[in-house]
C-alpha cells in the first residue's frame, strides 16, 4: 500500500512538471510574440498621432478597445468561479482546473488594465487618477476594484503554488538554473510542515471567500460604466447581472479551450479526463442558459415597448447593419454551444472544444455589440460632423492592438505553463492519497 | 422639339444669369472697402462730456473694427490751439477723448459746438475726416412714488445762454441696468418728452432682483440724438427685490460636486468596502510572512 | 480674440467705470450695489457739461485696467453672484450658421469640430420640422461631471460647466454620459497658430485646444467677465440666442432685453430632455409664429458649409 502510493506520487510529479516547448510550442509562442510586436508597433503609432489613428470619432467615442476591455474583465471572472466557488462547495474534481482558471484570470485582468490605458487620450496623465481621483466616478470604482481583484488573484495563484515550488526545486527535470532562482525566491521557505500547511489552507479559504464578492464587483462596476449613462441599450437595471452571467459563461468556455489544449500539449489525459469535459460541459450549458435568459430580458423587454430612443438601436441590431453579428453572437455564443453540450456525446473533448471556441468568439462579438451600436444612436441627430463620424469600423491599428493584447494574455498563460506546473502537483498527490486510503 | 428648344433656352439663360451674378459679386469682393471714420459725443452720468472716435471697415455686410489709426480731434476749428486730443484706435477700432479742463473758457462761451476728427494716413488708408455738431444738453432723472405706483420722471434740458431750458420731442430710453443688456422699465422701447420737456414713465418691473439690499440702478439715455448726441443719467433706487443668491447646490455634497465634496453615504460605503477588503489582503500578506518565518 | 487676463476685482472696476467709458464696448457692465471699487486716491479733474470742474478718482477712468490672470482655482469657482442662463428662440432660427462659425473662430476649433450644432428636427412624420441650435446645456445636475474620474470637468457656482484640458485624461466617459452629444474630442494635434498654441490654457476661454482631451461649449465666461455677450449670441443676425443672469432675471441678445421669467412664461419656454433630470441651464422657446419657414434654412450652400466644417 505504502509502496504503491509513493510510486504514484513520483509518476504524478513526473507527469506534471513543466516541460520545455516542443516544436509546436515554439511556433505557437513565436506567432503570439509576432502579434504582440505588431500590436506594440500600432500602439507606438497611436502614441505618436494620438487616437486619430483609430476609427473612433465624436459619436462613436468608444470602440473595440473598450469592448476588448469588457471581454478581458469578463473572462477574468472564471478564476473566482472555478477556484473559489468550487473549492468552497467542496467540489473535488475541479482541482486540476484551478490553476488554469487562475492564470487565465490574472493575465486577463492584467491586460484589461493595459487596454484601458491604451484607450486613454492622455495615458501619461494616468497619475491624475491618484492626484485628483473623484470617488463619485464609476471609472474610479473600476480602478479600485480591478486593482484589488488583480492582487487577490495573484494571491490565489501564489498560495496553492507554494507546495509545488518545493517539488519543483527538488526535481531536476525541466528546471534550469534561471528558473530555480525564481523558485527559490518565491518559495524557498516552504518546508511543508503541519503548521505551514494549516496556515496556507486557512489563507486559501479566506481568499476564496473574499474573491467572490470582489469578482462580482469588478464586472458589475464595469457594466455600470455603461448603465450609469442614459443611452439606449445601456440604460438598463439588468446590466450588472447580465454582465456577470455573460462573464461566467465566457470564462467557462475559455477553460474548456485551455483544458483541451493543455491536455493535448502536455499529455495530461490521466489528469484532465473525459469526466472533466463532461462536468465542465454541463456547467457551460447551465451558464449559457442563464446568459440566454438575461439576453431575453435585455432585448425582449425594450423591444416590446419600442420606445423611440430604443427603436433605432434595436432595429439595427435585429434587422439592420449589425444583424449578422448580433445573430451570430446569440447563436454561436449561446444556442449552438447549448445544443452541442446538452448531449453526452457533445461533452467529449473535441466537440467541447468547438463549443468552447464558439462561446469565446461569440462573447467577443457580443461585447462589441454592447459598446458600439449604442453610440451610433444618440438622442439628438448626428449633425454638423464629417460623414465618416457617422460610422465605425475599427482601423488596422485598433485591430492590431486588440489582437496584440489578446495574444499577450495568451503569451502570459503560455510562459506560466512553461515555468510552473499548470496542474497543482501537491494537491493532486494529496487527493490521490485520499482516494487510495479509502 | 420646340419644347426641348424652349427648355434649352431657359437653361442657357439661367446659366448666364447665374454666372453674371457671380461675376458681379466677385467684383464687389475684390474692391477694397474704404475705412470709415466716425465721431460721437457723449455725456456720462457724472455729467462729464467726452468723445468717441471709431474706425471701421465694411466687409460682407458687417462692420469690422480697424485698429492702430491715429486720430486727432479738434473743437470747432482745425488749429493747434483747439486740439482736444490725439488717440490711436484700439482693437475695437475705438478711441476716447475727454474734454480737457483747459477748454473751460471756450466751453463756457457757447452752447453749440462742432467736433472735428481727422485721421492720419496709414499705408493705403487715406486721411479721413468726420465731424459732429451738438448742442449742450442733459437729462435729469427723478423717481416718483405716488399711491404705491412707482414711476420715473425724466426731464430733458438744453443750454440756452446761461439757462437750462426744457425741450420737447427728445427720444429717451429708460432702463434698469443689467450685466449684459439693460432691461426696459416697461413695455415701451423708448419715450418722448412732452412740451414741458418731461416724461413720466411707470416702472413695471416689480420685484426685479437687485443687489443684496434691493438696490437697482435706473438709467435714462438718448441714443445718437441729432442735436444732443448721447446723454446718459443714472440713479440708484431701492425698488428691487433683495438678491438671494443660492449656492447650496454648489456647496453641498453631491454626485456632481468637486473632489472634496463627495456625499457621506458614498464615502461611507466606499471606504468601508475598501478598508474591509484591503484589511483581508493585509491579513493574507501577513500569513505569507508567518509561513516564511516558520520555514526559515 | 480672447482675453483671459481678467480678475474679479478688475471686472468690477471695469463695471463701475463703464458709466464714464460710455460708448466704449458695452456700457452695461454693472453689478448692482457692489460698490467695492478700490479708489486709487489719485483724483482727475474733469469738465462737466455745465462748465463746472469736477474731480473723479482715476480708478474710475482707466479704460482698460491691467488684469492679472485668474488662477485655476478661481476658474473652478466661477463668477460670484451669477447664475448664467441661455434662452434659444426656435421661432427665429433659419440655420444661418453664424453662431457656429463665430464660435469656431473664437475658440480656434479644428475642422470637424462644432460646439454648436444646428439640428434639423422633426419629432414625428406629421409634426412640423424646425431648426434647433444646441449648445452645451450647462446642466445643474450634469451627468458628465458625475462620471469624470479626475475633476477635469466641473460645475461652477455661476452654473457653468467647464473643462480643464490640462487635467483631462481623455477617457471620454463624459462624452458617453452626455445625452445631448455636446462634447467633442481632439483626436489629433489641434491645428492652431503658434501664438495661440503656446498660450497657457485657460478653462474660461477653452483656448488652446489640447490633443487627446475633450472640449465643448463654455458659455464664454471670459466674455461675461468683460461684460460682453458670448460669441454665438452677438453673431446671430436673427437674435435667436439670449444670454443673461438668472439672479438679475434678465436675458439679452444684444438688441433686445427681456425679463427672463416673463419671457419663459409668455412664450412657454422649455428645456431639452427634462425627463432625464439633468436640469439644463439652456431654455428653448417653441418654434411657433416663426419668422422664417423651415425650408429657407435648407439652402444647399449652408448645408454644404455645415458638413464641411
Amino acid at each position: 500500500m505504502e509502496n504503491s502510493t509513493s510510486i504514484t506520487s513520483e509518476i504524478i510529479t513526473n507527469d506534471l512538471l513543466p516541460q520545455k516547448f516542443g516544436k509546436l510550442g515554439m511556433i505557437w509562442t513565436g506567432v503570439l510574440i509576432a502579434f504582440c510586436l505588431v500590436g506594440a508597433f500600432a500602439y507606438y503609432l497611436q502614441l505618436k498621432n494620438c487616437l486619430s489613428v483609430t476609427a473612433m470619432r465624436d459619436y462613436v467615442s468608444w470602440g473595440i478597445y473598450i469592448s476588448n476591455f469588457v471581454f478581458f474583465v469578463a473572462i477574468s471572472l472564471v478564476g473566482s468561479l472555478i477556484t473559489a466557488v468550487f473549492r468552497l462547495a467542496n467540489v473535488k474534481w475541479s482541482t486540476p482546473l484551478t490553476r488554469i482558471a487562475e492564470i487565465i484570470a490574472v493575465s486577463a485582468i492584467l491586460f484589461a488594465s493595459l487596454i484601458i490605458i491604451v484607450d486613454m487620450g492622455r495615458p501619461e496623465r494616468l497619475f491624475n487618477l491618484f492626484l485628483y481621483g473623484r470617488l463619485k466616478s464609476p471609472i474610479m470604482w473600476d480602478v479600485i476594484v480591478i486593482g484589488t481583484y488583480l492582487f487577490l488573484s495573484l494571491l490565489l495563484l501564489y498560495f496553492p503554488l507554494l507546495p509545488d515550488l518545493k517539488i519543483l526545486m527538488g526535481s531536476r527535470k525541466g528546471s534550469t538554473k534561471k528558473y530555480n532562482k525564481l523558485y527559490h525566491f518565491l518559495g524557498s521557505f516552504w518546508k511543508g510542515g503541519r503548521l505551514q500547511n494549516m496556515l496556507n489552507k486557512r489563507a486559501v479559504n479566506v481568499l476564496c471567500v473574499t474573491i467572490i464578492p470582489v469578482a462580482f464587483c469588478i464586472h458589475t462596476v464595469t457594466s455600470w460604466l455603461f448603465a450609469t449613462t442614459y443611452r439606449p441599450g445601456w440604460d438598463s437595471t439588468n446590466f450588472g447581472a447580465y454582465f456577470i452571467s455573460g462573464a461566467f459563461l465566457v470564462g467557462a468556455g475559455g477553460v474548456l479551450i485551455a483544458m483541451y489544449i493543455f491536455r493535448k500539449a502536455y499529455n495530461l489525459e490521466k489528469y484532465i479526463t473525459e469526466k472533466h469535459f463532461d462536468k465542465m460541459g454541463r456547467i457551460v450549458v447551465l451558464l449559457a442558459l442563464l446568459y440566454l435568459y438575461f439576453n431575453v430580458n435585455e432585448y425582449l423587454v425594450p423591444a416590446f415597448k419600442m420606445k423611440k430612443s430604443e427603436d433605432a438601436h434595436l432595429t439595427q441590431l435585429f434587422a439592420g447593419d449589425y444583424a449578422p453579428i448580433f445573430w451570430f453572437a446569440i447563436l454561436a455564443g449561446m444556442i449552438i454551444p447549448i445544443l452541442i453540450l446538452i448531449f453526452k456525446k457533445g461533452r467529449k473533448p473535441l466537440p467541447a472544444l468547438i463549443a468552447g471556441i464558439l462561446v469565446v468568439v461569440g462573447a467577443w462579438f457580443k461585447r462589441y455589440l454592447i459598446v458600439t451600436p449604442t453610440l451610433l444612436h444618440p438622442f439628438l441627430p448626428m449633425t454638423d460632423v464629417p460623414e465618416n463620424y457617422k460610422h465605425y469600423f475599427p482601423s488596422w491599428q485598433e485591430w492590431a492592438i486588440a489582437m496584440g493584447s489578446l495574444a499577450g494574455a495568451l503569451l502570459i498563460i503560455t510562459f506560466f505553463a512553461r515555468v510552473f506546473p499548470i496542474i497543482p502537483i501537491q494537491e493532486t498527490i494529496n487527493e490521490q492519497h485520499e482516494t487510495t486510503a479509502k | 422639339m420646340k419644347q426641348l428648344q424652349n427648355k434649352l433656352r431657359i437653361v442657357i439663360s439661367t446659366i448666364i444669369l447665374i454666372t453674371g451674378i457671380k461675376a458681379i459679386s466677385f467684383a464687389q469682393d475684390s474692391i477694397v472697402a474704404p475705412v470709415l471714420l466716425d465721431i460721437k459725443y457723449f455725456v456720462s452720468d457724472r455729467q462729464a462730456p467726452y468723445l468717441i472716435v471709431k474706425t471701421k471697415i465694411k466687409k460682407e455686410r458687417k462692420f469690422l473694427p480697424v485698429k492702430d489709426i491715429t486720430v486727432v480731434v479738434f473743437l470747432n476749428e482745425k488749429s493747434n490751439t483747439s486740439t482736444l486730443g490725439k488717440i490711436i484706435t484700439n482693437e475695437k477700432g475705438e478711441g476716447k477723448i475727454i474734454i480737457p479742463v483747459s477748454f473751460k473758457s471756450t466751453w463756457d462761451s457757447s452752447s453749440e459746438f462742432t467736433f472735428k476728427a481727422t485721421s492720419e494716413p496709414v499705408g493705403k488708408t487715406e486721411a479721413l475726416t468726420a465731424e459732429v455738431v451738438i448742442k449742450k444738453a442733459k437729462l435729469v432723472l427723478d423717481t416718483l412714488n405716488e399711491d404705491g405706483v412707482r414711476s420715473i420722471r425724466i426731464t430733458s434740458l438744453e443750454k440756452n445762454g446761461s439757462e437750462w431750458k426744457p425741450v420737447k420731442g427728445v427720444e429717451v430710453k429708460i432702463m434698469v441696468k443689467r450685466l449684459l443688456g439693460d432691461l426696459p422699465i416697461g413695455d415701451e422701447e423708448s419715450y418722448t418728452t412732452d412740451s414741458s420737456g418731461q416724461i413720466i414713465a411707470q416702472f413695471k418691473r416689480d420685484s426685479l432682483p437687485g443687489d443684496i439690499n434691493g438696490n437697482l440702478v435706473l438709467l435714462a439715455k438718448t441714443e445718437d440724438n441729432d442735436l444732443y448726441g448721447n446723454l446718459l443719467i443714472e440713479k440708484n433706487c431701492k425698488w428691487g427685490k433683495p438678491l438671494q443668491d443660492n449656492n447650496d447646490a454648489f456647496n453641498s455634497r453631491t454626485l456632481w460636486g468637486a473632489h472634496f465634496k463627495t456625499p457621506f453615504w458614498l464615502l461611507g460605503i466606499a471606504y468601508s468596502i475598501i478598508i474591509g477588503v484591503w484589511g483581508i489582503i493585509i491579513f493574507l500578506v501577513v500569513q505569507i510572512f508567518k509561513i516564511k518565518k516558520l520555514g526559515a | 480674440m480672447k482675453n483671459n487676463d481678467t480678475s474679479r476685482r478688475e471686472f468690477l472696476t471695469a463695471a463701475l467705470m463703464a458709466g464714464i467709458a460710455g460708448g466704449c464696448s458695452s456700457n452695461n457692465t454693472f453689478r448692482p450695489g457692489e460698490d467695492q471699487i478700490i479708489p486709487s486716491g489719485e483724483m482727475v479733474k474733469l469738465l462737466s457739461v455745465d462748465g463746472e470742474i469736477i474731480e473723479v478718482d482715476k480708478a474710475f477712468l482707466k479704460p482698460i485696467p491691467e488684469l492679472p490672470p485668474i488662477t485655476n482655482s478661481e476658474e473652478r469657482i466661477g463668477i460670484e453672484g451669477k447664475k448664467f442662463v441661455m434662452v434659444i428662440d426656435l421661432s427665429r432660427c433659419k440655420n444661418v450658421g453664424a453662431c457656429k462659425s463665430e464660435c469656431n473662430h473664437a475658440h480656434h476649433l479644428n475642422p470637424g469640430q462644432n460646439w454648436i450644432k444646428i439640428h434639423a428636427m422633426q419629432e414625428a412624420e406629421h409634426t412640423a420640422p424646425y431648426w434647433e441650435p444646441a449648445t452645451c446645456m450647462h446642466c445643474d445636475e450634469p451627468p458628465c461631471v458625475k462620471v469624470c474620474p479626475v475633476d477635469a470637468t466641473f460645475k461652477r457656482m455661476d452654473g457653468i460647466v467647464l473643462i480643464d484640458s490640462d487635467r483631462c485624461i481623455g477617457c471620454r466617459f463624459c462624452m458617453a454620459a452626455c445625452p445631448y452629444s455636446t462634447r467633442v474630442f481632439n483626436w489629433q494635434e489641434p491645428v492652431a497658430e503658434k501664438e495661440i498654441a503656446t498660450q497657457h490654457y485657460s478653462c474660461e476661454t477653452s483656448v488652446p485646444q489640447k490633443i487627446g482631451t475633450v472640449s465643448k461649449c463654455d458659455f464664454c465666461p471670459d466674455m461675461a467677465r468683460k461684460g460682453e455677450l458670448p460669441h454665438c449670441v452677438s453673431a446671430c443676425p436673427n437674435g435667436v440666442f439670449f444670454f443673461g443672469d438668472m439672479n438679475e432675471d434678465s436675458v439679452t441678445n444684444g438688441a433686445e432685453t427681456f425679463r427672463f421669467s416673463d419671457l419663459i412664461k409668455d412664450k412657454a419656454g422649455y428645456r431639452l430632455m427634462e425627463d432625464l433630470g439633468t436640469k439644463p441651464r439652456v431654455y428653448y422657446l417653441p418654434p411657433v409664429n416663426r419668422n422664417f419657414p423651415f425650408e429657407t434654412g435648407l439652402k444647399t450652400d449652408t448645408i454644404e458649409k455645415n458638413n464641411a466644417k
